[in-house]
Formats: C-alpha cells, sequence, structure tokens
C-alpha cells in the first residue's frame, strides 16, 4: 500500500523542487524548511534555509516592498522529501499490529501509533517518523502531517527531557496559574513553546488538564501536579535533572 | 448552612472512597456486572432500551439530549455492524467529573458500556479517552483485561450469545474532539473536524455505520436503570415541568463539582434539585477568605454566567435555562471579586481559539478577533465602541457553523461583557474629542 514514488523529472526540465520554480511564491512559505532549520536536531533530510546564497539582505539594502524581479532573485530552499525511518521497529512491531486490528479500517490506528512513536522516537514526531508512519498505515504524508499538527500532545519539535505543561485554562487560571508561569519563566530562563539548549526543559502553556479541583495543575511529562505554589514549582524543578 | 446541607445521593460514587475499588475483586462483590447478567439473561435490547427510555436519563456530557430517545434513532438492518463510542474525552474546561468515574470506578463505566452495547445490538465499543488522562486510560484498560478473563468481555459473555470486544482508543488534545462527529473523525485517524448533520452518527457514524455516542457518566446510570427500573429512576431529582409538553425534566442523579475560587473545590452526587448557591457556598465552602464570590459559571465554561445574586436556581437542565444559562456538565466554575472580568474574557476567548478546529471561518477567526478586542480592553487601548463591536462580532459567530463550539465560545463572553458593562468601561480610553474642540 506504499504511494507511488514520484517519477524523476524527465532530462533537460528544470531539476529544482517546484517550490523553488515559481516566482510567485515567496521562500520558505509552505515549506518545512523555516520550520525545522533552527530546531535543535534538525531533520536530515531538509537542507537549512541558511544555505541558501542569496539569503543575505545585508549585502544589498533591503527593498521596502519587494518586486516581482526580487522575488525572483531569491532562490527557495531546497526540499528534499523526508527518508521515512522503517516502521514500525522491530519492539513496537506486536503493538501496532495489535493496534490495527482493533479497527475496520488502518487508518484509525494512526493516533495510538503516533502516540508509541512519539515515546520511542525522543519524544517527538519528525518528518521522517511521519513519513514511515504514512507508508506504514497506507495514507500520505500530509495525513499523517496533518493529524500531528492538529493535535497538541504531538511535539513536531525536539523537547526536553522533562517537559513542564502549565495548564491555563479558567480554573487554573483564577487559582494563580499565572504566576506558576512566570515563576517557570524566570526559573528556566524560557518562554512556553522553548528548549533550553542541553534539552534538559521544555515549557509550555496548555489548555484544560480536566484537574479544576485541585487546580492549579500542571504536567511534567505525563505525570500530573496540582495544587501546584510558585514555591513547590522551585523545588519541582530543582527535582528534575 | 445552618439547616444542614442538601443531602448526597450515591449512587455513580458509591466505589469513589473505597480503597481499590477499580479492581474486580473488590468491585463484583460490591455489585458490579450483576446488572449486566440480568440485562443478557432476563431482558431483550428493546426492554433495555424501552426501561432507559422510561428513566427519562439525559445525556450527561452538556447538551442533555433524551438517550432513550437516542437510542431508539439507531438505523435497523442496515447489513452493517452498529458501533457504541463512550465520549470520554472530557476536555470541557471545569470538568473533571468522568475522571472521577474512569478512574475510581472503571468496572461501572465498563458494565455501562456493555449493557448499553446489549440495547443498541453492538458488538464492539470504543472508548474515546482524551490524551491528558493517562492515568483513566490505565485504569480501563487493567479494567477491560480484567474482565475479559472473568468472561466478561469478548466472546459469549456470561455464556451468553452476546459478545463484545471494548477498545481503549486515545485521543491526543483537542477540545473539538469531545463534539461527537469530532470525535468520529479523530477515531477513524483524522484530524477532529466536525461532520455537517444528517446524517446523524445513528444511521452514519464511525467508519460510515450506525452508531451511538454517549458520555460516560450516562452510560454509567445505565446498570442501576437495569437494576431498579427506568420508572425508580424517573421518580429521583426533577421531574419535566408539566405546563411544558417538551420538557423531560431533570431525573436520577449527577455528579456536580465545584472549581475555581471557593475554600473546597470538589466534587459530589446530588438528585438534581440542590440550589447552585448550596452547592457553591455550602459544598464549595463559600468564597476564600475576606472575598466575595462575584460569577459563577454552572456548567464548564461554556454556558453563560450568573451573578451572586442568582444563584438560587436549582440545578436541573431546565431550570438552569430558564434563568438563561445552562446545566452543561453540572460543574460550576467560580469567580471572586479578585477576579478582573475582562482578563477573564480575555483568558475564556483564548481558549477557544486555540481550540477552533478551523473549518468555519466566523469560528477560526471570530474567535481570534474576540481575543483581540478582549485583550485591547484590558490593556487599556480600548474604545467605547468595542462594546458594539464584540456584539457584532457575536452576532457573527453565533448559530452560523457546523458545530456548537462556537456558540459555546459567544455565550459566557457575551454573558459577561453584559453583566459586567461597567468593568469594560471603566477600562476603556474616552472616546477621542473633536479635533479643535
Amino acid at each position: 500500500m506504499t504511494p507511488p514514488a514520484i517519477p524523476p523529472p524527465p532530462p533537460g526540465s528544470d531539476p529544482r523542487p517546484r517550490e523553488a520554480r515559481d516566482a510567485n511564491q515567496p521562500a520558505a512559505r509552505g515549506t518545512r524548511g523555516g520550520g525545522y532549520a533552527d530546531a535543535p536536531g534538525a531533520p536530515v533530510g531538509v537542507a537549512p534555509a541558511a544555505a541558501a546564497p542569496a539569503a543575505k539582505p545585508a549585502a544589498a539594502p533591503a527593498p521596502a516592498s519587494p518586486t516581482d524581479a526580487s522575488l525572483r532573485k531569491t532562490p527557495a530552499p531546497t526540499v528534499t522529501p523526508p527518508v521515512p525511518v522503517p516502521f514500525p521497529p522491530d519492539d513496537l512491531k506486536a503493538a501496532c499490529e495489535a493496534l490495527i486490528a482493533r479497527y475496520p479500517q488502518r487508518v484509525a490506528a494512526l493516533l495510538p501509533i503516533l502516540h508509541l512513536a512519539q515515546q520511542r522516537f525522543d519524544g517527538w514526531i519528525s518528518p521522517e517518523v511521519e513519513a514511515g508512519v504514512a507508508r506504514y498505515l497506507g495514507v500520505s504524508d500530509p495525513h499523517v502531517r496533518g493529524v500531528v499538527t492538529f493535535y497538541t500532545m504531538f511535539n513536531t519539535k525536539p523537547v526536553g527531557r522533562h517537559h513542564v505543561q502549565v495548564c491555563r485554562t479558567l480554573s487554573c487560571w483564577l487559582r494563580g496559574a499565572g504566576d506558576l508561569t512566570r515563576r517557570l519563566e524566570q526559573k528556566t530562563g524560557l518562554r512556553p513553546g522553548e528548549t533550553d539548549n542541553d534539552r534538559r526543559f521544555t515549557v509550555s502553556e496548555v489548555e484544560c488538564l480536566g484537574l479544576c479541583e485541585v487546580a492549579p495543575a500542571l504536567f511534567v511529562n505525563e505525570e500530573a501536579h496540582v495544587n501546584v505554589t510558585p514555591e513547590g514549582l522551585d523545588k519541582l524543578l530543582d527535582g528534575l535533572k | 448552612m445552618a439547616t444542614g446541607l442538601y443531602p448526597q445521593t450515591k449512587v455513580l460514587s458509591k466505589n469513589f472512597d473505597v480503597p481499590n475499588a477499580h479492581t474486580l475483586a473488590v468491585a463484583r462483590p460490591r455489585g458490579a456486572y450483576q446488572s449486566l447478567e440480568k440485562a443478557l439473561r432476563t431482558l431483550t435490547p428493546a426492554q433495555v432500551t424501552e426501561e432507559v427510555k422510561k428513566s427519562r436519563l439525559r445525556g450527561r456530557g452538556g447538551a442533555g439530549f433524551p438517550t432513550g430517545m437516542k437510542w431508539s434513532f439507531v438505523a435497523k438492518n442496515t447489513g452493517k455492524p452498529t458501533y457504541l463510542v463512550m465520549n470520554a474525552d472530557e476536555s470541557e474546561p471545569g470538568a473533571f467529573k468522568d475522571r472521577y468515574l474512569m478512574e475510581r470506578d472503571p468496572h461501572l463505566v465498563l458494565e455501562g458500556a456493555l449493557v448499553s452495547a446489549y440495547a443498541i445490538e453492538a458488538s464492539t465499543v470504543y472508548i474515546y479517552v482524551r490524551g491528558e488522562y493517562p492515568h483513566s486510560i490505565r485504569r480501563l484498560e487493567g479494567a477491560i483485561e480484567e474482565a475479559r478473563k472473568a468472561g466478561l468481555v469478548g466472546k459469549d459473555i456470561l455464556g451468553t450469545k452476546f459478545s463484545c470486544e471494548v477498545y481503549v482508543h486515545p485521543g491526543a488534545g483537542a477540545y473539538i474532539c469531545g463534539e461527537e462527529t469530532g470525535l468520529l473523525e479523530s477515531l477513524e485517524g483524522k484530524r477532529g473536524h466536525p461532520r455537517i448533520k444528517p446524517p446523524f452518527p445513528a444511521v452514519e457514524g464511525a467508519f460510515r455505520c450506525p452508531t451511538i455516542i454517549n458520555n460516560v457518566e450516562t452510560l454509567a446510570h445505565v446498570p442501576w436503570i437495569v437494576a431498579h427500573g427506568g420508572e425508580a429512576f424517573a421518580k429521583q431529582g426533577l421531574p419535566p415541568d408539566p405546563a411544558n409538553p417538551r420538557s423531560n425534566g431533570s431525573t436520577g442523579t449527577k455528579l456536580m463539582g465545584v472549581s475555581g475560587q471557593v475554600r473546597t473545590p470538589g466534587l459530589w452526587e446530588f438528585e438534581p434539585g440542590i440550589t447552585l448557591r448550596e452547592l457553591v457556598y455550602g459544598y464549595g465552602g463559600g468564597p476564600l477568605p475576606g472575598r466575595k464570590i462575584k460569577a459563577v459559571i454552572p456548567g464548564g465554561i461554556s454556558m453563560p454566567v450568573l451573578l451572586d445574586g442568582e444563584l438560587d436556581v436549582k440545578m436541573g437542565f431546565d431550570e438552569l435555562v430558564k434563568v438563561g444559562s445552562g446545566l452543561g456538565t453540572g460543574t460550576a466554575i467560580v469567580m471572586d471579586d479578585t477576579c478582573d472580568m475582562v482578563e477573564a474574557c480575555v483568558n475564556i476567548a483564548h481558549f477557544f481559539g486555540h481550540e477552533s478546529c478551523g473549518q468555519c471561518t466566523p469560528c477560526r477567526e471570530g474567535c481570534h478577533w474576540m481575543e483581540k478586542v478582549f485583550r485591547r480592553v484590558a490593556e487599556g487601548d480600548g474604545q467605547a465602541s468595542d462594546l458594539d463591536l464584540l456584539e457584532a462580532l457575536f452576532k457573527g459567530i453565533e448559530g452560523r457553523t457546523i458545530c456548537f463550539l462556537a456558540d459555546a465560545a459567544v455565550w459566557p463572553v457575551r454573558s459577561i461583557v453584559r453583566k459586567f458593562r461597567g468593568e469594560f468601561l471603566a477600562k476603556m480610553t474616552p472616546a477621542p474629542t473633536p479635533a479643535g474642540a
């Protein structure tokens, strides 16, 4: 059920990817280059946008509004499709087959399988893992990409060993979730969505965790901490190495 | 309170404080699976449905639709399998009742699912649990394994001809998957975009087959109804309003909770009839020391707020609608006089903007617009015309989308804007005077 491979371009045709050929397409728009290139452990399949030779606005003063000509001179970053990881790895094979057997359609197992994949591959779902899962379930890469980006619990960037997720929704907010987030930012130097360089922490603000009666609440990875005070948060963070 | 508190009635919550009630060894001697046995051995599926109809049980997920009526919509003789989907995506902010059921009495939840599956003649149950409840997922999966070993799940349950498989399907963080057709899309391995209805799920639901979707608490009531009869259930709580032929009352018991700015947030079970004031001041312990209660959302985040003076309303489906709000999930959120209502609107609008699935423009764009306007008022950059702008936005969003998320986004903030107009005006820059004046 693998989708048909993209045929190689006929000889003599423009070898650049489609995005690069379209003069009206702004550079790095609708490509994965911008989203991943600066992330630590950026996937190998994506050439960093900075490698493009003309991405140097310092060489000439940037025009106030780019004309068609200046757009044409800016080559888009080269994007090659991600190389799918072999999926499922041997240790997940039995679990994945059992999940698929639960549903009348193979693709229905996508969410539980993505949960497994995220656990197995370092806490996030890279384009390579997406492509691997897509091949395995017989759906397109964009289908899996669409699902991964729709659900907040799937990480599209590498995360730290301790993913601190503070609930910001009403019941927690009324009981001081804002103070927790501020303290967390001070302690870690990270703003929501960021990961530190040694990948100790990722800090996120999330919507309702369903722990409203014991607010304010936060998750560290999958572990719930409830009735958290700023002092309690300090202690908790110090204990996470 | 001097006269004593409104009494609790522990039906669903009878095992909440019993140690290890999540194991079959403790749950079964306490009555678990007796209703399943009764239903399978002595009742036909139609008879179970009939009892549920008689009970006037209404959906506990927020909408309050009569459960027996929903079941009777299942398309019969289609040649396709029928599915039962338990909605355990409790993503409504302020709601945590289903988590108590799944963590503390998973066998009750499972029994409810099995009896209901028998009633609608489904042979597969999917329990869609939100991804943020890993503990609930583990407890349910543990319960299913135990039940399977005891011959209560799987082929030929209790030696009868009824076979039923139960699977837990984890969500992954999306409020919209609590909407029943968004949930179905998610169950099918897609983005959780709600579907246009009709066709309704009872005709064409999961995998294009007839499907019934019910909340956890709803199905957890079914074993009691089978054991004691629908009429006994209908005698509890609030009867239908005789003046309103379409009223279904609020029968049975209901899990009710309080969170937010009160002394003792928590979860209790009552026959509907307790007033919101007794719930918030009696069980919730009233305001924190030195504060006053300003506003209460009676159920989840999606209902209009009530002021402290409006709390003497009974916690029932019809009663709360009459005062311009709704029972929703029955879990109240309390705001006291330290809460800035404009900031509260920013928080609520941000939530709905974040959780909009993006299919319908009025919701996808409108929720963020509301948030922007609220934010600028909160930051002191608002103008008096912003209140009209907000009203225009509410009108442009409500009722103009595929699902109810957009309505739920409008109701709480609109009620706050109308009831706390003064707080908004106090933050606004006076309209600029004409030049030269």
